[in-house]
């Protein structure tokens, strides 16, 4: 007897649908499993087995052969059990054919017969449904994920014995999805840049970074606090939408680092160790999976101790950076990750990390530059903004004004609007990707600005790319005031932030 | 008598000691030239490996050496040569050999300006300073060429307009630091590099005490720019008070750990350094005209972020909060300043006044 039910595995962030077939016919007792299969998927038979087994059924002893349709693309991953155990099923006739074709299942079997959760379940339902699947079955811990996805019907299950029960008497529950993301108004919970005090100029630089995802490069001494703002920055961005929320969401699942049950609404933050490998960090492995960069996608990826980062574990971020996905290529095709985040990085000034106070520090002028050379060229050129975070002095922490996150995030969501009012029929969505090309059409200079920048050009001597940064720059702290014009004010604070090292 | 000595210092490990004791009993390094083994090994000065090189080295072609040297455009003199520094001679521990590029030092008035390899902005733009106002009125400036201060010291005299002089603890023709190489091309332009080690000698930490000495002998006064309370600036400083030399110290904050060896300079009795005409008036070198400072014609704003600025780095964090002016307008302010060569940004974000 022939039966089948679908399944999927995920390639990448993007997910192919797999035929689970299974016949079963005279001949000696064997199960025999086809269809260009991982070891892990393999191993499933023995579960399944096993956990039919302990469910109290019995598998006749007849020939049983199970392929996962298409042979030509190898299988892995552990979410074939179920679909495999129930097919075996339906050839018994266990379960009723007619109604298991066209239902999508996943899970993993104990060998109790209890079914456990997977990763990637989100991912596979959202791009299952595009494909015109509707009935999924899936373990019950991952039923909140699978909710999200609005007008599918789906069933989580604990055991194998209730995937029986759910497929027999059509037990699934129509899902509504989530239209809308409710966030609360507050900040108390989050980390706060009031927290950050007499930082003032550092919170302003991080501001700007912030509003038009320009990368910056934070240079400190040790305890000067450069991981505490790193840390804030995810929630002075603008709140995800519920497209970016499904996304990160996603990629979550994927990778399995899905914490709660249902919806992701906070932007991520990614702090990956510099002694990170090149594939840990933007994507790869044999199957690829998503790196640092990815898991970062919609939020902040923050490499602290940049200089400390080996140079060519850096230079493999710089085409994510610029494209905003990694393509990673395998002979069995092309995986896309997507890689949309804001870069921060944080430096050490030299090798003690006391660099200029030179009552701890004393490196010499060549060794500082040798140690901040040892991020490369490139990589530092990418880096829009160039901060340094003076050392907290007490006087400063007690009075003065201190900028709270509510009220950076408030300037910041300003500025993000703005952009997109400006890139609406563009492909750019903020000020830092602009193109050379896009400098010159959508930042308009007058001539006083025109000839501030020409000096500063002259004797500051900076690049020619420096030049078209400073514009960018200056564009999105003009739209931070909410000012139309770029100004002479602004230039000149873009400028200050645009610091190539002072070399002797 | 030249190509004598330069056949004594160039026999290997034949250091400045070993040879001080063989010219208080020979005399010349001609009669040890024609000195037998036995003679030699008598004077119990040299050990009989010390004899071996010293036989082995005469077989040595001495034109050879002497015309490759040329050709890489060293010259060397030794003691009673008529280029033989003044300065030198009455010193009992003088070199006997000095190898150099460009000039030797005449006898003008000469300053050593030395302090630490490390320095701040502030010991920067001092040394960088006081050498160039030395420039202008022709006194020389002698330093190491080292890191740091020794380096700012020959910049400063040579955009001043004065003559040079880095006395190296390498071969004159290696140059440590490696980085210092444009530097030490406009030395030899600008006056000279000196050392009495032989061309092609390492930099090695033990060459570098007795560098020093030469520093100390070659100027009039020594000027300690900053230094910690230990630091091999103090080698040259004893040598300095042994001969003679007055000191000079530019004071600084009390707090700061490079000033540490300078403030205790002062309180132990050197001259404090506080204006420029101080260190022309010992000298007795006729005053430059007088020195215009940089005054700028500034509107108030500018004049309210000049004023907070000083030889230490300021932030500007801390101008902001101190003006209580809008971050861009700072930035307006600083950059439309640094542009006029008013002020300078040492690191990222904070900025010195220029003297």
């Amino acid at each position: 007897m022939y039966s089948k039910v679908l399944s999927a595995f995920i390639k990448g962030v993007s997910i192919e649908l797999v035929d689970v077939e299974c016949d079963i016919s005279s001949g000696l007792p064997i199960i025999d499993m086809v269809g260009l299969l991982a070891s892990d998927v393999k191993e499933a038979k023995n579960r399944v087995r096993t956990a039919l087994k302990n469910a109290d059924i019995f598998l006749p002893p007849k020939r049983i052969t199970i392929n996962l349709s298409p042979a030509n693309v190898r299988k892995q991953g552990n979410i074939f059990d179920l679909p495999i155990a129930l097919t075996m099923l339906a050839s018994l006739g266990i379960v009723e054919k007619g109604k298991l074709e066209g239902v999508l299942v996943m899970g993993e079997l104990g060998l109790d017969g209890s079914v456990n959760s997977v990763n990637g379940v989100l991912p596979v339902i959202a791009e299952a449904k595009k494909m015109g699947v509707k009935n999924f079955i899936v373990p019950l811990n991952n039923i909140e994920e699978g909710k999200l996805v609005a007008g599918v019907k789906i069933a989580g299950v604990s055991s194998i014995l209730e995937a029986i029960d759910v497929v027999n008497k059509d037990g699934y529950v129509l899902t509504y999805g989530r239209d809308r993301v409710m966030f609360g108004e507050d900040f108390i919970n989050c980390k706060d840049f009031i927290d950050v005090c007499g930082q003032e100029s550092v919170k302003r630089a991080v501001m700007v970074a912030a509003a038009g995802m320009h990368n910056i490069l934070m240079v400190g001494a040790p305890g000067t606090g450069k991981t505490m703002i790193a840390e804030r920055i995810p929630y002075i961005l603008p709140k995800p939408s519920i497209e970016e929320c499904l996304e990160i969401t996603k990629i979550q699942s994927i990778v399995g680092e899905l914490q709660s049950d249902g919806l992701v609404m906070e932007r991520p933050f990614r702090a990956p160790h510099h002694t990170i490998s090149k594939m840990a960090l933007i994507g790869g492995g044999n199957v690829p999976h998503p790196g640092e960069i990815t898991k970062a996608h919609g939020g902040v990826l923050f490499l602290d101790e940049l200089a400390e980062f080996k140079s060519e574990t850096l230079d493999t971020l710089r085409q994510p950076l610029e494209n905003e996905r990694v393509v990673i290529n395998r002979n069995n095709g092309n995986y896309i990750f997507p890689a949309s985040c804001m870069l921060v990085t944080a430096t050490n000034p030299c090798k003690c990390g006391y660099y200029p106070d030179r009552n701890k520090c004393s490196c010499s002028d060549v060794s500082v530059s040798r140690y901040i050379n040892r991020i490369s060229g490139p990589m530092l050129d990418r880096m829009d903004i160039w901060i340094f975070i003076p050392k907290v002095d007490m006087k400063n922490v007690q009075n003065g004004k201190c900028m709270s996150s509510k009220e950076m995030y408030i300037k910041i969501e300003n500025a993000r609007k703005i952009q997109e009012e400006r890139y609406k029929d563009s492909q750019v969505k903020y000020n830092g990707k602009l193109s050379g090309k896009d400098v010159l059409k959508y930042c308009k200079l007058g001539k006083k600005e025109k000839e501030f920048l020409q000096s500063i050009f002259e004797s500051k001597g900076i690049s020619y790319r420096g030049y078209y940064k400073i514009i960018k720059l200056a564009r999105t702290i003009a739209d931070l005031e909410g000012c139309e014009e770029i100004g002479v004010a602004h230039l000149a604070e873009a400028a200050g932030y645009r610091n190539e090292w002072r070399s002797m | 008598m030249k190509n004598y000595w330069y056949w004594l210092v160039s026999v290997s490990d034949m250091w400045f000691d070993k040879i001080r004791k063989l010219m208080e009993i020979f005399d010349n390094p001609k009669d040890v030239f024609f000195a037998s083994e036995k003679e030699l090994l008598q004077t119990g000065v040299l050990n009989i490996e010390d004899v071996a090189k010293i036989m082995a080295s005469k077989e040595v072609n001495l034109d050879e050496k002497l015309k490759e040297l040329e050709d890489k455009g060293i010259k060397f003199t030794c003691y009673g040569e008529v280029d033989y520094p003044d300065k030198l001679k009455k010193y009992e521990d003088k070199p006997y050999v000095l190898f150099y590029k460009g000039d030797l030092p005449k006898n003008n008035k000469s300053v050593a300006i030395i302090g630490s390899r490390s320095c701040s902005s502030y010991g920067r733009e001092i040394s960088e300073n006081i050498a160039k106002e030395l420039g202008k009125v022709g006194v020389d400036v002698i330093s190491g060429m080292a890191r740091g201060i020794d380096s700012y010291a020959h910049i400063g005299c040579i955009k001043g307009g004065g003559s040079t002089y880095a006395v190296l603890g390498s071969g004159v023709d290696v140059c440590y630091p490696r980085e210092n190489i444009g530097l030490y091309t406009d030395i030899v332009t600008a006056g000279g590099v000196i050392s009495e080690y032989l061309p092609g000698d390492e930099a090695l930490a033990w060459h570098f005490p007795y560098r020093n000495r030469i520093i100390s002998m070659l100027s009039d006064v020594i000027l300690v720019v900053e230094a910690k309370e230990k630091s091999g600036t103090w080698i040259t400083v004893d040598y300095a008070l042994e001969y003679g030399k007055d000191v000079f110290a530019v004071p600084g904050r009390v707090t700061d750990v490079l000033s540490g060896g300078c403030n205790k300079l002062i309180k132990n009795g050197a001259f404090p350094y506080t204006e420029i005409n101080d260190l022309m008036e010992h000298l007795g070198v006729k005053k430059n005209k007088k020195i215009i400072k940089n005054k700028f014609l500034l509107e108030k704003d500018f004049e309210v972020v000049y004023s907070l600025l000083c030889l230490y780095p300021v932030g500007v964090e801390e101008i902001v909060q101190k003006t209580d002016m809008d971050i861009g307008k700072v930035y307006e302010i600083l950059i439309k300043l640094q542009i006029d060569g008013a002020i300078e940004e040492v690191y990222s974000g904070h900025y010195i006044k220029k003297l």
